[in-house]
């Protein structure tokens, strides 16, 4: 484990990402591709765009590997491994433990105050899924019976609500809400036959989605948000099949593009503000996660020389939230937020260590 | 960089439309790759050639390298050591339905042959039989996503279910087809890890060396001493070109069950070789897949028997080869020799969590995959290139697909190979 540092780099960074390269190339040999080889990370002058510079984060350690799966909030941190997880009180208290159901294994595991959920998904071709709600405050878990989960997919939860995939009529998939204090819950929008959704994002300002149908050889991909009657409704911005990331912010929407198919882990993300699309650069798909009020998504090293950074979207500017001490060789899990709160596993030739912070 | 080196010319370039399994073809071939082993010194080139990367210093006798070296005699000593593995199996024989930990510690069963550690199911290691026994203790959740890789638990119940005689003679063959590759695992760690060969090494195995006069004449100390000398300096990262690719990307398909990630990554790897694909049904009756997944001892098994990518033009029998103890550099060193200078394919075995891998949408369980490319991306992170088999869509509807061809950050696939409980490859 490495020691602990506090705050990294807060330098504003307007990024004026290289969208481009072309798609699934056959034969193509592996030439760096714009967005990899453009200086999308030098630090430039504004736009003349209002862009508040980002408060540091005092990143502390968790105290825990960085390869397990570590969730912090205000007064519980979850600590899920396959078989169980374990919510740890921040203060003095007993930890809850909530173990799989047989023959699954831990999947989403979602906190918010007191309140927590935790789906458990099976392997195979299983359709259905399971999940439970828990009142920490009295350890009480609660299954979550309707809609029935679907099995595994994206999970997403803000303050007292949750979303969640559930099997509809005919097997259909679709997207059901439930108030996680009292369990009322209810069916929501289903996708068509041979589609599906994913990438579910929520947060103050809404809830993002990845809609996806069928096509080979690869999904054709179209980031949504939903409205206020909780139908999605298709991002204007991202080119068409592209989209990877999505996620309401206080301007807009914040998404990400994967310009070649066959560099699946490479994004440029991208931010409409007020209706203006303005480009943030280059990262890694499938990390945006929105955390108080803010949007961060992880940016590998483009050069050996380069930390994985986390990067902050405060939905007019772009910062560096996070630093790993490695470079080069260094990349970031995914980020876990819970109570305006950041948990980032960071790895790397110069060792590995897990992180937390308070967004907000 | 498509297959560059490949040349009407050359007779083994242009392989009718089925080529026969490996071993005949390394046979049919043998005067050929001879009379390029023995032909005058060539620099080693960035040009594509496929020749076997020979020593090529002096005037002696020269070392073949790992790709190029063949089996090598079952010496009376290896056959004690297999004989007394295979006894400790039969003496401590335990029930399919003991726990885990009964069951790895009774599996966990090592030889050693000439220096080097081969462990059943796991392959060629430094680790003990006490580390191995912990790993194999270590189970995969039972509710993770899984793509079609034999996971411990079942591994060790497959193994413990069969009769005394059957698992006799499954381990014997194992055993027995890593003796006679223990060569190739000494150049592999001299040329990858640096490790020094023995100064006996090529009076002990002289399929290692590269002329047959230095084979037949190797009851010579002299000989065998002046082909050590001989032994070609290592190549590093900065001899191979910027980047480089085999087989072509249109052979790939998706995994058709949940569970045959082994058998489409070997549809793949044959594919490439023969230039016709067979049916993943036949593939998993090859590598006697079951709903439980493929045993990477039986990939390996599979190339080697029924491909030519382990002929001696090309990597040289294949063997399972644990990188618990590579650092990132070594392990990509290893992919850049096998893809340049063997030209044949990588089984990479890596585990399948978000983390590594983000395109998916939930973690899963240990993995097959076909590597096929590496971009050493100057100024940037390196890149490796492979076949993905896992078709995410086609059993959930909550992950879009995705390309069977990827490129992507070489650490990531090291970090994602070293996760696994057996971290090794295929090679």
């Amino acid at each position: 484990m490495l020691p602990v540092r506090t705050t990294l780099a807060a330098a504003l960074l307007l990024v004026l990402g290289a969208c481009g390269g072309g798609a699934d190339e056959p034969d193509a040999t592996p030439s760096p591709t714009p967005e990899e080889t453009s200086a999308t990370e030098s630090p430039t002058e504004g736009t003349g765009t209002a862009a508040p510079e980002a408060g540091p984060l005092d990143w502390q350690s968790t105290g825990h590997s960085p390869e397990d799966r570590v969730v912090r909030g205000t007064a519980w941190t979850a600590v899920a491994s396959e078989a169980e997880v374990r919510f740890e009180p921040t203060g003095d208290g007993e930890p809850v433990v909530v173990p799989a159901v047989e023959g699954r294994s831990v999947d989403a595991v979602l906190l918010e105050g007191d309140s927590a959920v935790v789906s458990f998904a099976a392997g195979g071709e299983t359709m259905t899924g399971e999940a439970v709600r828990v009142d920490l405050a009295t350890a009480s878990p609660v299954e979550i019976v309707t809609p029935e989960p679907a099995n595994g997919g994206s999970w997403a939860m803000h303050a007292d609500s949750l979303w969640y995939p559930s099997r509809g009529e005919g097997g259909a998939y679709c997207l059901a809400t439930l108030a996680v204090s009292d369990g009322n819950g209810e069916d929501g929008w289903c996708a068509p036959q041979r589609t599906g959704f994913s990438n579910l994002t929520a947060g103050e300002h809404g809830v993002g989605l990845l809609t996806f149908d069928d096509t080979r050889p690869v999904a054709c991909r179209t980031a949504h948000v939903l409205d206020e009657a909780g139908e999605p409704r298709p991002v204007e911005g991202p080119a068409e099949c592209k989209a990877w990331d999505v996620a309401p912010t206080a301007t807009g929407v914040i998404w990400s593009e994967v310009p070649r198919e066959q560099r699946q882990e490479i994004a440029t993300f991208h931010a409409s503000v007020d209706g203006a699309v303005q480009e943030l650069g280059r990262g890694t798909t499938g990390t945006l996660v929105p955390c108080g009020g803010d949007a961060f998504f992880v940016r590998d090293p483009l050069r050996r020389t380069d930390p994985a950074r986390l990067m902050r979207w405060d939905g007019t500017a772009v910062s560096v939230a996070y630093e790993s001490e490695s470079t080069g060789n260094a990349f970031l899990g995914e980020p876990e937020c819970a109570d305006g709160i950041l948990t980032v596993s960071s790895f790397g030739e110069a060792g590995d260590e897990q992180v937390w912070a308070q967004v907000s | 960089m498509f297959l560059s080196a490949r040349t009407p010319a050359d007779p083994r370039r242009t392989p009718p439309p089925q080529r026969r399994p490996g071993r005949a073809v390394a046979a049919g071939l043998g005067a050929l790759v001879l009379l390029v082993t023995t032909a005058p010194l060539l620099p080693d080139d960035r040009t594509g050639s496929t020749a076997p990367d020979v020593a090529l210093q002096g005037s002696g006798p020269a070392l073949r390298t790992s790709g190029a070296v063949g089996p090598g005699a079952v010496t009376p000593e290896m056959q004690a050591e297999i004989d007394r593995v295979v006894s400790e199996g039969t003496a401590s024989r335990v029930s399919a339905r003991s726990s885990t930990g009964t069951l790895a510690t009774a599996a966990a069963r090592c030889a050693t042959f000439d220096g080097q550690r081969y462990c059943l199911g796991l392959g060629w290691t430094t680790a003990s039989e006490r580390e191995v026994a912990g790993r194999l203790a270590g189970t995969t959740p039972a509710g993770r996503e899984r793509t079609g890789d034999l996971d411990p638990a079942a591994a060790l119940r497959q193994r413990a279910r069969l009769t005394p005689t059957a698992r006799a003679a499954a381990e014997r063959a194992e055993l027995t087809a890593a003796a006679r590759s223990v060569a190739k695992v000494w150049l592999l760690r001299h040329e990858i890890q640096g490790v020094p060969l023995p100064a006996d090494f090529a009076r002990r195995h002289p399929e290692a060396l590269a002329s047959t006069q230095a084979r037949d004449t190797t009851t010579t100390e002299t000989t065998a001493e002046t082909a050590l000398a001989a032994a070609s300096k290592p190549k590093k990262a900065a001899d191979y070109p910027e980047s480089s690719q085999i087989l072509r990307q249109k052979q790939v398909r998706p995994q058709q069950r949940y569970y045959w990630c082994g058998p489409a990554t070997a549809q793949m790897i044959g594919w490439g070789w023969s230039g016709s694909r067979r049916g993943q049904s036949y593939w998993a009756d090859q590598l006697g897949t079951t709903t439980a997944g493929t045993a990477i001892t039986d990939m390996v098994r599979v190339v080697n028997e029924t491909t030519g990518w382990g002929g001696e033009d090309y990597a040289g029998e294949y063997i399972v080869l644990d990188i618990g103890d590579f650092s990132f550099k070594q392990w990509y060193l290893l992919m850049m020799r096998h893809v340049h200078d063997y030209k044949a394919p990588v089984v990479l075995h890596p585990v399948l969590l978000k983390q590594y891998f983000p395109y998916l949408d939930d973690d899963a369980s240990g993995h097959f995959q076909v590597g096929r490319g590496f971009d050493q991306n100057p100024g940037g992170r390196p890149k490796i290139g492979y076949f993905e088999p896992w078709d995410q869509s086609k059993f959930d509807p909550s992950e879009p697909r995705i390309a069977r061809t990827q490129w992507q950050n070489a650490y990531k696939s090291f970090r994602a190979n070293k996760a696994h409980f057996q971290h090794n490859v295929g090679v």
